[in-house]
């Protein structure tokens, strides 16, 4: 069984997926993807193509990554991409044994600490959920 | 020394990372994960952002090498890894579908080498007791404007990827002077 038909995993994305973005104003996407680029869960406004953001996430992430091993600075966690218009910000997390990339797609108003603590209780949430 | 920009690319599976491995004389850069996509290859792990390798011309010219994701939904990436390449080494697997049609379009995708010419075509030699229908790739490719060596070819062995890389070196030397 892939990750994507893992259904108890999905559905744990899924109910983490709104419920961070009921708290946070300034989010205009959210996505649960594999490292791989597929979506495992997403909430994302309607000018955002998840199957794109998805794999987008995934080539920063691994590229991100490369970038950490060559340079020595540990294991990589988090790919920020700061712009006129918003912030996206991509966090590796664990659930289940699974590798998973939370994907954040900030708005203009949206601040890089926000982004930082939200990946954060995602990832703390997940590691104290059991199978 | 800048050097030459060289961009691998091809379908999931066709042993882009692998020729990268083969050639590169330092240790290559990878961006392998764990694949969840059997829909377009049974290989456990797959490339999502890119490969890099370098590899010395006798005349000592460095030749940078940049692998591509192979699934289309990657498709950004061979746009920004195409950026400043000289040429493209496209390799196919003939045991997908329609490697006819693969070959097109990865040709497409990258119209500002292949339109000079600066492109070579291997198909994977997979241990397989039939060979690759190189002359039917040629042709078919032919009968779309594209007059690109296309080549048998077994990445894994160090002769047959050197090859490939000859074999583009002179197509764009070729392609220059004329």
């Amino acid at each position: 069984m892939t990750v994507v038909e893992d259904r108890a995993l999905r559905e744990w994305c899924d109910l983490m997926i709104i419920d961070t973005w009921a708290t946070n104003r300034s989010l205009r996407g959210l996505a649960v993807v594999t490292p791989d680029g597929f979506e495992v869960a997403a909430l994302v406004d309607d000018s955002s193509d998840v199957r794109k953001l998805a794999a987008i996430a995934s080539s920063l992430h691994a590229v991100a990554h490369a970038a950490t091993v060559e340079n020595r600075l540990g294991a990589h966690r988090t790919a920020l991409v700061e712009a006129d218009n918003g912030i996206l910000a991509i966090t590796a997390f664990r659930l289940h044994g699974q590798a998973l990339l939370l994907v954040q797609l900030g708005t203009r108003d949206a601040m890089p600490g926000t982004l930082y603590v939200n990946a954060r209780d995602v990832a703390t949430r997940a590691a104290r959920s059991k199978p | 020394m800048q050097g030459h920009k060289i961009v691998l690319t091809g379908p999931m599976g066709a042993g882009k990372t692998t020729a990268i491995r083969t050639l590169s004389e330092i240790a290559p850069i990878s961006t392998d994960v764990d694949s969840n996509d059997r829909s377009e290859s049974t290989k456990d792990t797959t490339t999502v952002g890119f490969d890099y390798g370098e590899f010395r011309l006798e005349d000592g010219t460095l030749v940078r090498l940049f692998g591509t994701p192979g699934q289309e939904r990657f498709d950004f990436m061979w746009r920004v890894l195409a950026e400043g390449a000289l040429g493209v080494i496209l390799l196919l697997d003939d045991r997908r579908p329609d490697v006819s049609a693969d070959a097109l379009g990865f040709l497409q995708a990258f119209p500002e080498q292949t339109r000079d010419g600066h492109c070579v075509v291997g198909i994977g030699r997979f241990g397989r007791p039939v060979a690759p229908d190189v002359d039917r790739v040629a042709r078919h490719l032919a009968d779309h404007g594209y007059r690109i060596p296309v080549v048998e070819v077994d990445v894994r062995q160090r002769d047959d990827a050197r090859l490939l890389l000859s074999i583009l070196v002179a197509q764009i030397e070729a392609r220059s002077v004329a």
